[in-house]
C-alpha cells in the first residue's frame, strides 16, 4: 500500500478489508455509510468478529475444515495458502479477472473477494472438486479434447464459471456461454477453443 | 538482461563459424505444389524429415501431455508454492518508489524489522534502475537503518527495500512502518521531451538522453530512390504495451549450504541460472532452477531480473525459503514493457512494385533500460537492394522494456506492413501481390504456399465484398501482413526442424503452453 504524494494514506482495499473484519460481513458495509433505519436494531444481531484470529469452518469439496484465520482473510486465501488447493488462482486480487472463480451455493463468485468468515455455512466447489478421482469432468474432458488452454492460468476459473452456468442451463447458447465468462480474462488467446469445448459439453 | 543483438542479428555462436556444412535434398511445402529444394546443414546432420518421410508421431495432432494437469487444478505453477510444499515458508514483499526521480536521503525500517512475524528486512543502498540485477545485490546494508548517500531512484517503482515475513499481510503491514524520506528530483517520462537537450538526465553517466545505435545499410539509398518510379514517406507511432502475464512474475529459492533451488516463473531457466550464479558468486552446478508450468511470459520473463535475485537474497538473510511474488500493481509496473516507437520510413518502389529502396528512422524508450530498437526486422522479410535502418534508445524515467513476441518485432512489422499497404495503395496494386514481388522466401519456409493457402482460406480474392451490411453501424475490413522471428539461441542447434526453442533432451525454453511439451516428446520421436 502507498502513500499519496503528500503523505497521507491512501485508502487501500486491504486497509478496508482489515476494518471490516471487526464486524460480520453484512454490517461492515455499513461502516463508511449513514445507517439506514432499522441498521442499529440489526446490527445489534451480528456480532463482531476479531481482532485476531477466529475460527473458520469452511465445506470445501464435500469437506469441511475447521481453520483459524483473521477475519480479514479471502477466500482465495484460505483456499491455497491453508488448505493448499493452489488451482484456484490468484492474479489481480480485485475481482477483475475470474482466475479465482469458485462456486459458493452453485454460484461463481471471486474467491479474491469474498471473506473467508462470509463463506461458512455454504458449499463452496474449487475446480479439485470437479474430477473423481482419474475421472475427468465433462467440462474438463472437452477442455483437453478442443485444447481449450494454453499457459493454463486462466483454466480453472473459466471451468468455474462454466459449470455454474451448464448446471443451472444444461442447453446453454453461444451467447449464454460468452456471458458467462464474460469475466475471465486469457493472455494467451485460447478462447475460441475455450468457446468450441463449452459449446461441445453444451450441445451433449 | 536479455542478449539482444543489434540492429536485429541474432547473436551467433562461436562454434558456429568452424562446423563443416554438407547439401542435403528436401521436399517441402503446404499443399499440393511441392518443391524440392537443396539446403546446407552441418556435416553431422541426420537425414532430414521432408515431405516424403513416414512419420508415425510427427504431425500427426496430439492432445496436450499437461492438458489433464492442467484443467484439474494439479498443475503447480511458481505461485502455487505453499508452506505445505516448503515448510517455514516466508512471504516477501517489495517497498518501491512511489517517484520518478528523487535522491533517497535517510530509511528508517526498525520498526518494521522489530514487527512480530518478520524475519528479514533488506534496504537497497544503491540504484539498479530495475536493470542490472546483478548490480543490486552488491550494494545493500545490514543494518534497519540507512544514513544519507548517493542513492538515487531513477523510475517509478525502483526496489527501496524488501521484507520477509511469515505471511503477506504481515510483509505488506511490515512495509507500510518503513519511513523513507525523499527528495524529489526534475523527473521525464515522456520519450520526446527526454529528446530534447534540455531535458533532465535520465542516466548520469550517459552523456544522452539519446543512445542511436549502428545503423544497417545496404547498397545506395540515394540511388534507390532515384531509380523509384513511386515513393511513399510515412510516420508511424506504437504505444508501450504491458504483457500483463496471468501468473506474476514469481519465485521460490531456497538454500542448502550453498546450493541454491530456485522454482522460478522464467521463460528460460538456463539464463535464470547462469544470473544467479554469477549474482552470488556461485558455482553453476551448485544453483538449480525449475520451471514446471508457467503462467504467460510473453517475453517479460527472461533472465533472473530482480524478482529471482531478491527471492534469493531474503531466502539466504532469513535462512529459511522465501517466495516472492509480484501482485497485479507491480506486475504492470515493475515486470518490463514492450517499448512505444515513432517510426519514419520511406519505401520506392519499380510500377511493378519491386522495392528499390528503404530507409527508416526509428526511435522509442526502454525506460532506464536499453533495447527500443525495431526496424532490425525490415531486412529480413522483403528484398530491397538499398536500404537504411536507424535506431535510437531514448532514456526515461520509468519502467525497463523487456521484448514482447520477440524484440521490436511488432513495431517493426506495423511499420513495413502498413508502409507496403500504402504503397500497394500508390501502385494500384493488390497488398498481397505486392508481398509477392519482394518477399525473402527462405529453401523451408514455404512463404509463397502459406500466402497461397491463407489468401484462399480467409477469402482474400473477394475482400471488396465485405461492404457495410444495410443498416449496421458496423464495418468490416481484411487485411494481411508478413513477420517472422530468427533463432536466436544457439541451443535450438540440437534439434531438427524449424520451430526455435525446444526439441529433444535439455531444453532450457519453458513451455508456457505452445506445446512445448509436446513439441520436445514429438521431436524426439
Amino acid at each position: 500500500m502507498s502513500k499519496t504524494k503528500n503523505g497521507k494514506q491512501k485508502l487501500s482495499r486491504r486497509k478496508f478489508l482489515k476494518t471490516a473484519g471487526m464486524a460480520s460481513g453484512a454490517a461492515a458495509v455499513c461502516l463508511f455509510a449513514k445507517p439506514a433505519p432499522g441498521a442499529k436494531a440489526a446490527a445489534a444481531k451480528h456480532q463482531p468478529l476479531g481482532p485476531g484470529q477466529v475460527e473458520v469452518r469452511l465445506d470445501v469439496n464435500g469437506k469441511v475444515h475447521v481453520l483459524k484465520l483473521e477475519p480479514r482473510v479471502t477466500l482465495v486465501e484460505a483456499l491455497r495458502e491453508r488448505l493448499n488447493l493452489t488451482g484456484t488462482k490468484r492474479t489481480c486480487d480485485h475481482g477483475e479477472c475470474g482466475a479465482c472463480t469458485v462456486l459458493l451455493d452453485g454460484r461463481a463468485v471471486c474467491s479474491c473477494m469474498t471473506l473467508a468468515v462470509n463463506a461458512q455455512g455454504k458449499k463452496i466447489i474449487t475446480i479439485e472438486g470437479l474430477a473423481q478421482g482419474k475421472l475427468l469432468a465433462r467440462l474438463q474432458k472437452a477442455f483437453v479434447e478442443h485444447d481449450a488452454l494454453q499457459c493454463g492460468f486462466c483454466t480453472p476459473g473459466m471451468i468455474m464459471s462454466l459449470k455454474a452456468l451448464l448446471d443451472q442451463h444444461p442447453r446453454a447458447t453461444p451467447a449464454q456461454i460468452r456471458a458467462a465468462i464474460a469475466g475471465n480474462y486469457c493472455r494467451c488467446g485460447a478462447l475460441p477453443n475455450i468457446l468450441k469445448a463449452a459449446s461441445a459439453v453444451a450441445r451433449g | 538482461m536479455y542478449p539482444t543483438g543489434r540492429a536485429g542479428k541474432a547473436a551467433r555462436s562461436p562454434q558456429e563459424k568452424e562446423i563443416k556444412k554438407k547439401k542435403l535434398k528436401a521436399k517441402v511445402g503446404l499443399s499440393q505444389n511441392p518443391q524440392v529444394v537443396e539446403i546446407e546443414v552441418p556435416e553431422s546432420e541426420l537425414p532430414v524429415w521432408d515431405l516424403d518421410a513416414k512419420l508415425k508421431i510427427v504431425g500427426k495432432g496430439v492432445p496436450r501431455i499437461e492438458g489433464p494437469e492442467k484443467v484439474t487444478g494439479q498443475a503447480k505453477y511458481t505461485l502455487d508454492y505453499t508452506p505445505v510444499d516448503l515448510p517455514g515458508l516466508l512471504y516477501a514483499k517489495v517497498l518501491r518508489s512511489p517517484y520518478a526521480h528523487a535522491r533517497v536521503e535517510s530509511i528508517d525500517a526498525s520498526r518494521a524489522a522489530a514487527l512480530p512475524g518478520v524475519k528479514a528486512v533488506v534496504l537497497i543502498a544503491k540504484g539498479s534502475g530495475f536493470d542490472a540485477s546483478n548490480a543490486l545485490l552488491d550494494v545493500v546494508s545490514d543494518g534497519p537503518a540507512l544514513e544519507p548517500q548517493d542513492r538515487e531512484v531513477i523510475a517509478e517503482g525502483e526496489e527501496v527495500a524488501v521484507v520477509a515475513a511469515e505471511s503477506e499481510a504481515i510483509a505488506e503491514d511490515a512495509l507500510e512502518l518503513i519511513e523513507v524520506k525523499y527528495v524529489r528530483l526534475p523527473h521525464v517520462v515522456d520519450y520526446e521531451e527526454a529528446r530534447r537537450p534540455e531535458a533532465p538526465r535520465v542516466h548520469k553517466e550517459a552523456s544522452s538522453n539519446v543512445v542511436p545505435g549502428d545503423p544497417q545499410t545496404a547498397g545506395d539509398i540515394e540511388k534507390g530512390f532515384k531509380e523509384a518510379d513511386v515513393i511513399i514517406e510515412r510516420t508511424l507511432r506504437v504505444p508501450v504495451l504491458l504483457h500483463n502475464s496471468a501468473e506474476p512474475h514469481a519465485a521460490v529459492a531456497k538454500w542448502e549450504g550453498k546450493k541454491l533451488t530456485v522454482w522460478a516463473s522464467t521463460q528460460g531457466v538456463n539464463g535464470f541460472r547462469e544470473d544467479l550464479a554469477k549474482a552470488f558468486k556461485l558455482d553453476k552446478a551448485d544453483v538449480r532452477v525449475i520451471t514446471q508450468h508457467m503462467g504467460g511470459g510473453f517475453g517479460s520473463k527472461f533472465g533472473m531480473q530482480n524478482y529471482g535475485g531478491l527471492a534469493a537474497l531474503m531466502a539466504r538473510r532469513a535462512g529459511a525459503p522465501v517466495k516472492l511474488a509480484y501482485d497485479r500493481h507491480e506486475e504492470n509496473q515493475a515486470a518490463g514493457n514492450r517499448p512505444n516507437a515513432t517510426m519514419w520510413i520511406k519505401l520506392g518502389a519499380k510500377k511493378d512494385g519491386r522495392l528499390t529502396a528503404l530507409h527508416c528512422r526509428a526511435y522509442g524508450t526502454a525506460g532506464v533500460g536499453r533495447d527500443a530498437s525495431v526496424t532490425g526486422m525490415m531486412a529480413t522479410v522483403y528484398k530491397c537492394p538499398n536500404l537504411r535502418l536507424e535506431d535510437s534508445d531514448v532514456y526515461t524515467n520509468a519502467g525497463m522494456g523487456m521484448p514482447m513476441r520477440a524484440p521490436g518485432y511488432p513495431q517493426g512489422s506495423f511499420a513495413i506492413e502498413s508502409a507496403m499497404d500504402e504503397l500497394a495503395l500508390e501502385l494500384k496494386m493488390d497488398p498481397l501481390e505486392l508481398r509477392r514481388k519482394n518477399f525473402v522466401d527462405l529453401p523451408l519456409l514455404a512463404l509463397e504456399e502459406m500466402y497461397q493457402v491463407g489468401a484462399e482460406k480467409i477469402g482474400w480474392s473477394r475482400r471488396g465484398e465485405l461492404g457495410p451490411k444495410p443498416g449496421s453501424p458496423l464495418r468490416r475490413g481484411m487485411g494481411m501482413g508478413t513477420t517472422g522471428c530468427e533463432p536466436r539461441h544457439d541451443r535450438a542447434r540440437r534439434f531438427r526442424g524449424i520451430r526455435h526453442g525446444g526439441a529433444g533432451s535439455g531444453c532450457g525454453h519453458a513451455d508456457a503452453g505452445r506445446h512445448g511439451d509436446g513439441g520436445r516428446i514429438g521431436c524426439a520421436a
